[in-house]
């Protein structure tokens, strides 16, 4: 296994801690005016998305994580997994749902995902930023009310619930915001 | 990225100006010395940065003291030198791997005389502020509640409450360091010019040890190391035991181990009692500028180059 030194952090790198592969997402660097020097480090847990601060020595090595972002694209769901498709490749491979997390309230057959792999198993899907959904169910919304800026629930084809604008009707198209879940406009 | 705007330019030039000429009312001439030279400092705490020149390996200078040292075993007279230091620190809003120092140094017993005249430049640049003092040992009571006590468990226990890591195998002066940097260092010089005078033995760099207590301040202002002086150590043997020691530590952890450098401890054999400080003259000029990062006030940070 590769080793990487604290010179090599930077936003991104991929490090194993603990046997588990963390992303780096801030590296600062820490130094008493005579003695030690360190490297703060925030770190996100790839598998549990937690994200911890972790203290490095300067100059110490780690060993770095085999983990890949690869283009995907969604096909069909086959009981609890999800099967995708590389699309350089075209190999299958099937992703178990609890790994989908809530990427599974976005995406729809023929979706473009990004699905990284830690040594050649999925351990996150990334839907695309924004999608396009169709609204199966929602209260009668008031027609011409464009301004008032009250809110209501609407269910969209995936089955996601989200906040929309008061006149959104069953069957209008929404552009979603998947990274926060959020409704930006109709379609 | 793009070049630091004219007027800054302009106003960097204007306080080193100002800084010249205050340093010249008092009486210091300016030396100017190598920044390449055959041979640096061990000093554990700084990594010089090596380079090849005429096929034997040199280095750019992490700080000027070694060789002023030797201008003033020779002539034994107060002055200073301005000019570009280099150490291998990533770049970092604080940290650039070559900035501006400011090194001066005074004949005679004259520490006290030391510290007014480090205060005195700080004030020049930054305007005026109160001053607190404290010893090394004090600062820790003062910041955490806790007294001082330096053993393993007293600075992890300060760490754990501060939720910052750190590994159970390393040692006591590791702990030490950290706890320092992330617990101390940020509340010291808020408003106010805060100096650490007195540091323990083991934190001596090239200082006079007198009664169990290195003779060694450092300045901080906005949470940021600003200056570090001595009551220079003189005889030569000691001055070769500390870099024996170094070196010792050096080889443990792997380093760039490098030979004694004889001008320098042949040098000491005339060097007068002297005290000097080095101010982080690019963290100065940040802090006068009123800039948050050094990739602000430099005319070059590392990130246009």
């Amino acid at each position: 296994m590769s080793q990487i030194s604290t010179n090599e952090f930077r936003p991104g790198v991929k490090i194993l801690l603990d046997n588990q592969p963390c992303s780096i997402i801030e590296n600062e660097f820490v130094k008493p005016g005579k003695g030690q020097a360190f490297n703060r480090v925030k770190i996100r847990n790839l598998i549990t998305d937690r994200v911890l601060e972790k203290t490095f020595k300067s100059g110490e090595t780690v060993d770095s994580a085999d983990v890949m972002d690869v283009n995907m694209q969604y096909l069909f769901q086959e009981g609890d997994f999800w099967i995708f498709m590389d699309v350089s490749s075209f190999e299958q491979m099937p992703v178990d749902k609890s790994i989908l997390a809530d990427a599974k309230f976005w995406i729809r057959e023929q979706d473009e995902c990004i699905v990284t792999l830690f040594n050649g198993q999925p351990i996150s899907v990334t839907p695309p930023n924004f999608v396009q959904l169709e609204v199966t169910e929602t209260d009668p919304g008031l027609r011409g009310d464009t301004s008032s800026g009250g809110t209501k629930p609407a269910t969209l084809a995936t089955g996601a619930v989200v906040k929309v604008p008061l006149f959104i009707q069953i069957g209008d198209i929404l552009k979603i915001d998947t990274r926060d879940g959020t409704y930006v406009s109709r379609a | 990225m793009s070049i630091l705007s004219l007027n800054d330019i302009i106003r960097r030039s204007e306080l080193k100006h100002i800084l010249r000429e205050h340093l010249r009312s008092e009486g210091l001439i300016e030396i100017d010395v190598p920044c390449l030279a055959k041979n640096a400092c061990p000093d554990i705490a700084v990594s010089p940065i090596p380079v090849h020149v005429d096929q034997q390996t040199c280095f750019l200078q992490p700080s000027p003291e070694i060789l002023l040292k030797r201008v003033l075993a020779q002539h034994p007279i107060d002055c200073y030198t301005m000019g570009p230091v280099f150490r291998e620190d990533p770049a970092g809003p604080i940290h650039n791997p070559e900035f501006l120092m400011l090194e001066f140094y005074l004949i005679g017993r004259r520490y006290a005389d030391l510290k007014e005249k480090t205060l005195a430049i700080c004030k020049l640049l930054l305007g005026d502020r109160s001053i607190e003092i404290y010893s090394y040992q004090d600062i820790w009571a003062h910041i955490t509640g806790v007294p001082y006590s330096p053993d393993f468990d007293y600075f992890a226990r300060l760490l754990k409450n501060q939720r910052v890591d750190y590994r159970e195998d390393w040692d006591c002066r590791t702990l030490e360091d950290l706890a320092f940097s992330m617990i101390c260092q940020p509340h010291l010089g808020i408003n106010v010019f805060t100096i650490i005078d007195g540091f323990p033995p083991a934190q001596a760099g090239l200082a006079r040890i007198d009664r169990g207590i290195a003779c060694r301040f450092e300045l901080f202002i906005d949470g940021l190391e600003l200056a570090n002086g001595y009551d220079e150590l003189i005889a030569p043997e000691q001055n070769k035991y500390r870099f024996e020691a170094w070196n010792l530590e050096r080889q443990q952890q792997g380093l760039i181990n490098w030979s004694l450098d004889m001008h320098f401890i042949d040098a000491l054999r005339y060097l007068p009692e002297c005290s000097g400080v080095a101010i982080g003259l690019e963290r100065l000029l940040m802090l006068a500028l009123k800039k948050q990062s050094l990739e602000q006030s430099m005319i070059f940070s590392w990130n246009t180059l």
